[in-house]
């Protein structure tokens, strides 16, 4: 295509002065408040890492139980092991295998914990969204997320009087925690709950294993089989990095678990994640805990952390009768980088699973 | 929920590519639509900022402001407008200042008379400064297939340019 280099040349020295704009105007889109971008679905990104403000972000938070309840770290009686829980919840999922529909539709929330400024006071607020996302199992339709913003409110009693001490402000600052423990420069955000808002994405990569995107059809067909879902697994390690873990044993843990709370897959996919989970390393039992809806499961738990956001424990409650996840929650286990100022302990972000069907039926405008 | 990661970059994202994508919207639909245009493509992003790809933003971008222009305006509307314009533009270069505004003018007023299809394809490489990769992305078509349309959109802009009355130094195509 070498033919006629003068005229393209000629071309791009006529390029008209009247394409260029005469400044730059305002940004046309109110990026603070009102049209949030539309939903991340990575998993790894629940890991409110160094790059990653928490406002977004979002894990579970598994509640300890009040009385007649045991706490979740405390030993209960007879507990399960971690690898009778996971092989529990194995055999149960097993048989819990997705119906015929076209679309898989979830309904979730999540929440996350954000440090927010008013004048010169910060407070910890948790801000929950909850989702209906329906997803196309064949590619062939666009998927839709109707997410509805319920709103924020002080994570504490010391925190809730600290807001009521600014005035009770329905508008607060929220900054992006720094890697070296300071808050970023605060933007406005509205603490009022929102209307419900649907988004279509003809986008079949909705989902990411690590770092690799993958796309519904990719989940559909996902092995049974817990080392040929190593296998499949594996195929998208790229080394990690930034919010995923960088050790692959530690990805394989993070990836695996996101099978069972952020991205719907079959029972017996979702068997082959847990017996999977079940043959790595740094998996506890919790006993019985309950998700942020109080409903009561076996708790497994891992740790995870970095320099960028210090050592973090990421809880699962599984309804063992079921096989399925009820919620899943990060806490603070060492406060470091972005979560320097939270206490040990804190929940930073969570998510319950509420529903989990396929449908043929056709989608919510 | 705002987020503000998002937000800082989304507001970046504006700063470096609000000038291509105006630009690619004035060659596109005139410089009357062009600020809509504009602000419609970035309201598009906005809204799949979490789904765009980062790592090469603008031929998404004009990829998003090819279909806002398409689903919003006219196409017959859209191609007298640019027309009249380049033509404008044509005549407000003085013929006699300098050769190389003389070639300019004539560049323009061939481009004029070229379809909307073979303005878009020469547009995007020689003002756009994509890519013929790039471009083809633009306009979801293979690497290949935009390559055989410019080469065709070529000989037509030769064709046209040797065709005005405006002295030139535009050789004819070889073949």
């Amino acid at each position: 295509m070498k033919n006629h280099p003068d005229v393209m040349t000629a071309l791009a020295e006529a390029r008209p002065a009247q394409l260029d704009p005469s400044g730059t105007p305002p940004l046309p889109v109110p990026v603070w408040e009102g049209t949030a971008p539309a939903r991340r679905f990575r998993p790894a990104l629940l890991i409110p890492a160094g790059a990653l403000a928490a406002v977004v972000a979002a894990v579970v938070v598994a509640v300890s139980v009040p009385e007649p309840g045991p706490a979740p770290d405390t030993e209960v009686a007879r507990p399960l092991t971690a690898s009778q829980l996971l092989l529990t919840a194995a055999e149960h999922s097993t048989t819990d295998a997705f119906g015929s529909g076209k679309y898989v539709v979830t309904r979730s929330e999540e929440g996350s914990t954000i440090t927010v400024g008013a004048g010169t006071a910060t407070y910890e607020m948790t801000a929950k969204t909850s989702y209906e996302t329906w997803l196309s199992r064949s590619g062939n339709e666009s998927n839709r997320v109707i997410s509805t913003k319920l709103g924020m409110t002080p994570l504490t009693p010391a925190d809730d009087a600290a807001w009521r001490a600014a005035g009770s402000p329905h508008e607060v600052l929220v900054g992006k925690p720094l890697p070296d423990g300071k808050l970023g420069p605060g933007y406005p955000v509205s603490i009022d709950a929102g209307a419900p808002e649907a988004n279509s994405s003809d986008n079949p990569e909705v989902y990411a294993f690590g770092n690799t995107n993958v796309t519904v059809r990719d989940l559909e067909k996902l092995p049974a089989d817990p080392e040929a879902l190593r296998a499949r697994l594996l195929k998208s390690w790229d080394g990690g990095g930034g919010d995923v873990p960088t050790d692959r044993q530690q990805w394989l843990l993070s990836v695996a678990s996101s099978l069972l709370t952020d991205i719907p897959v079959s029972g017996p996919v979702r068997a082959a994640a847990f017996r999977l989970i079940a043959t790595l390393p740094g998996v506890r039992s919790l006993g019985v805990v309950a998700d942020q809806h109080g409903r009561r499961g076996q708790g497994f738990a891992f740790t995870t952390g970095n320099a960028t956001y210090g050592s973090i424990e990421q809880r699962f409650v599984i309804d063992t009768a079921t096989g399925r996840a009820l919620g899943r929650e990060t806490r603070v286990v060492q406060a470091a980088g972005t979560t320097a100022r939270l206490d040990p302990g804190s929940v930073l972000a969570y998510s319950v699973v509420l529903d989990q069907r396929t449908t043929d039926e056709a989608p919510p405008k | 929920m705002a987020d503000p990661e998002a937000a800082e970059e989304f507001t970046a994202l504006y700063a470096d590519h609000h000038r291509r994508v105006y630009a690619y919207a004035v060659a596109r639909a005139g410089r009357p639509l062009a600020d809509e245009v504009v602000a419609e493509t970035f309201l598009v992003a906005w809204r799949s900022f979490a789904k765009m790809p980062r790592a090469a933003p603008l031929p998404w971008l004009l990829g998003v402001a090819r279909n806002v222009i398409r689903e919003r305006h006219r196409a017959e509307e859209r191609h007298r407008t640019v027309a009249a314009e380049l033509r404008q533009w044509a005549n407000a270069a003085e013929p006699d200042v300098a050769d190389g505004v003389a070639e300019r003018a004539a560049v323009l007023t061939a481009l004029a008379t070229l379809s909307e299809h073979d303005r878009e394809t020469l547009t995007l490489i020689a003002w756009d400064g994509l890519s013929p990769r790039a471009a083809a992305r633009v306009v979801n078509c293979s690497t290949p297939a935009f390559l055989v349309r410019l080469h065709r959109a070529r000989n037509r802009l030769a064709r046209a340019v040797a065709a005005t009355d405006q002295p030139t130094v535009i050789k004819e195509p070889s073949r």
